[in-house]
């Protein structure tokens, strides 16, 4: 049990080191592409055709990554005036709530983006030809990070007792 | 649409996450009606492949590159030279920095947030009433939406089809005049209480001229982005890429406050920020698919013209309605789910979308002070470590300086209108 809460542990912490790497790497990919359109017409009076696409793309993949880690630094807002002076055990009724409601809803959505594949695998983009599945892979990839991480949160949310200090301090 | 409302509604009130909220909802929504789920992914995906919204994460980055770069302190600093000789000073320099950084960052939280750290301590130090003080940044904070670049005005004008640049600039006189209300409680304040806050900067000219050339660089911003956008030299999100290029050259090379290795941990920042702000307009788009679908916007046009035909009382509706809302609901999800319904009936009664994009900006960016969930009083008072409770009720003044010139932009659209229409022509 210890020896499997550990490799889980270290899993987590690779998984979230690598989406956060290409988190940044997508970002930046954006300024620079962004930045790089701008020059290219005004200083070079050269055209560099499709960088929108491209950096629109990586916006794409940029934003259902980070919808994870945004998970992490509890950015997701809600209205919890309500929440927060429930008794306890009420607590814990509506977190399970949320969680299966909000598992079911990214489930579908994961489901969803594997039909958006398959058509993705005849489509190309318009500006640069670039196949459409590339796109649309950010999102099964994305979705399954945020709801690893939702479930974690909530699962925390409902079962404070349970030992994950270990992964709060890589939180901060 | 009953199921949406139900299920959306009950979510936000048990606090679940909008994001999970409106994503629920509009889901159960697609399932229940047998409608394939590949439009759930299919719209989510469609809200997000999007270059105009890209000027979102980038706002959200230059917005932190300003507060930890050195920037805000030198807009204070100016600030302080500027009006820090009159009575209240401190009162005064926070309404003119919030203002300034208004025009440096798209959101309110952030303008907040800097004035309130860097103003508090000196506030405490010379007695000032702290609940009213943090009331009144919250209040100019609350101007950051308002006055260019503004992160919801770029959303608004991507969900209503509106031009960013024309509501950049009808943002600014509005703002401007909602700065000059404040500044006048801020007075009336320091003058009724005035032996505490008789404590000044002596006036001097050098210390204004010098403050404005190290805050020159800062200023510069502003002249850019809305310069650049305004002259057609580049698009909105373009704009605001060079904005966070020439905030990362003031920030490492100018000011020399920030550092190199410390802009992958602000690029992840940004990123974790614009994403929650991003998932809600993506999980918005399969909402305002069904929004369409079920031909919402005619029905309440055929409903509302019913009741009265004149655009005064659909305008007066309109305000109270959506004060309410921004008092409970965050203003990012309230302009996703309102605009999509609100354009059509706006057009129905002959308002110019644009004059409609910007009261409901005016409105919701209100809505930031009210409680209880007003998110720049909510900064404000969690910075000032005092109860939200005993700083709202310090809003009354500064809550009524802004509803009055949300009133006459309401009534008399040229507030609005008349600069972007100026400078198109």
């Amino acid at each position: 049990m210890q020896v499997t809460l550990w490799v889980a542990g270290q899993l987590l912490k690779s998984i979230r080191a690598v989406v956060a790497m290409m988190v940044v790497i997508f970002f930046s990919y954006m300024i620079v592409a962004v930045l790089a359109q701008v020059f290219g017409r005004y200083i070079f009076n050269y055209s560099i055709a499709g960088v929108s696409e491209t950096a629109t793309f990586a916006q794409i993949w940029m934003v259902f990554l980070a919808a994870g880690l945004a998970t992490r630094e509890k950015l997701h807002v809600g209205v919890d005036i309500l929440y927060a002076v429930l008794p306890r055990p009420l607590q814990r009724v509506v977190a399970v709530l949320i969680l299966v409601a909000g598992t079911w809803f990214l489930g579908l959505a994961f489901i969803g983006s594997w039909r958006l594949i398959q058509v993705g695998m005849m489509q190309t983009s318009p500006a640069l030809q670039i196949p459409m599945w590339l796109a649309y892979l950010s999102f099964p990839i994305g979705i399954f990070y945020f709801a690893l991480e939702f479930c974690i949160s909530y699962i925390r949310k409902i079962w404070v007792s349970i030992d994950i200090s270990e992964n709060e301090e890589t939180a901060k | 649409m009953t199921v949406v409302a139900i299920a959306f509604f009950t979510l936000i009130i048990l606090g679940a996450p909008i994001v999970f909220a409106m994503g629920v909802s509009s889901t159960m929504a697609i399932v229940s009606e047998g409608v394939p789920i590949a439009i759930v992914s299919q719209r989510m995906f469609g809200g997000l492949n999007s270059f105009t919204i890209m000027a979102i994460p980038f706002f959200v980055f230059s917005g932190l590159i300003m507060e930890h770069g050195g920037i805000a302190r030198r807009i204070i600093d100016f600030a302080t030279a500027l009006v820090g000789w009159i009575r209240g000073s401190l009162l005064l320099v926070s309404v003119v920095s919030g203002t300034g950084l208004a025009a440096i960052s798209g959101s309110g939280s952030a303008d907040t947030a800097a004035t309130s750290s860097l103003m508090l301590p000196e506030m405490r130090r010379r007695k000032y009433n702290i609940d009213f003080a943090a009331a009144l940044m919250a209040a100019a904070g609350s101007l950051g939406p308002i006055i260019p670049p503004s992160i919801m005005m770029v959303i608004l004008a991507s969900v209503g089809n509106l031009s960013v640049g024309d509501m950049f600039l009808g943002g600014i006189l509005p703002g401007l005049l909602m700065a000059v209300g404040l500044l006048i409680v801020g007075y009336a304040h320091a003058r009724y209480h005035s032996s505490t806050y008789s404590e000044v900067t002596k006036f001097s000219l050098r210390r204004l001229g010098l403050s404005f050339l190290k805050a020159g660089p800062a200023f510069m911003m502003p002249i850019i982005i809305i310069g650049g956008i305004v002259g057609g030299i580049f698009t909105p999100t373009e704009a605001a890429a060079v904005a966070v290029a020439a905030g990362l050259i003031i920030g490492l090379f100018v000011y020399r406050e920030l550092k190199i290795c410390n802009i992958p941990r602000l690029i992840l920042r940004a990123a974790s920020i614009s994403a929650s702000v991003m998932m809600i307009i993506a999980t918005a788009s399969i909402f305002s698919w069904l929004i369409a679908r079920e031909n919402v916007p005619s029905e309440l046009v055929s409903f509302l013209q019913g009741i009265s035909d004149s655009p005064w009382v659909f305008l007066a509706f309109l305000n109270v309605g959506l004060l309410m809302i921004g008092m409970v609901m965050e203003s990012i999800s309230a302009i996703l789910i309102l605009i999509p319904v609100l354009m059509p009936v706006a057009e129905s009664y002959g308002i110019d979308p644009l004059h409609l994009g910007v009261v409901v900006i005016l409105n919701l960016s209100i809505g930031m002070i009210t409680p209880p969930y007003g998110i720049t009083l909510f900064v404000a008072s969690s910075i000032a470590q005092r109860p939200i409770t005993r700083v709202a009720a310090k809003v009354l003044f500064p809550l009524l300086v802004m509803i009055a010139v949300l009133i006459l932009a309401t009534y008399v659209p040229s507030v609005v209108t008349g600069l972007p229409t100026l400078l198109s022509d």
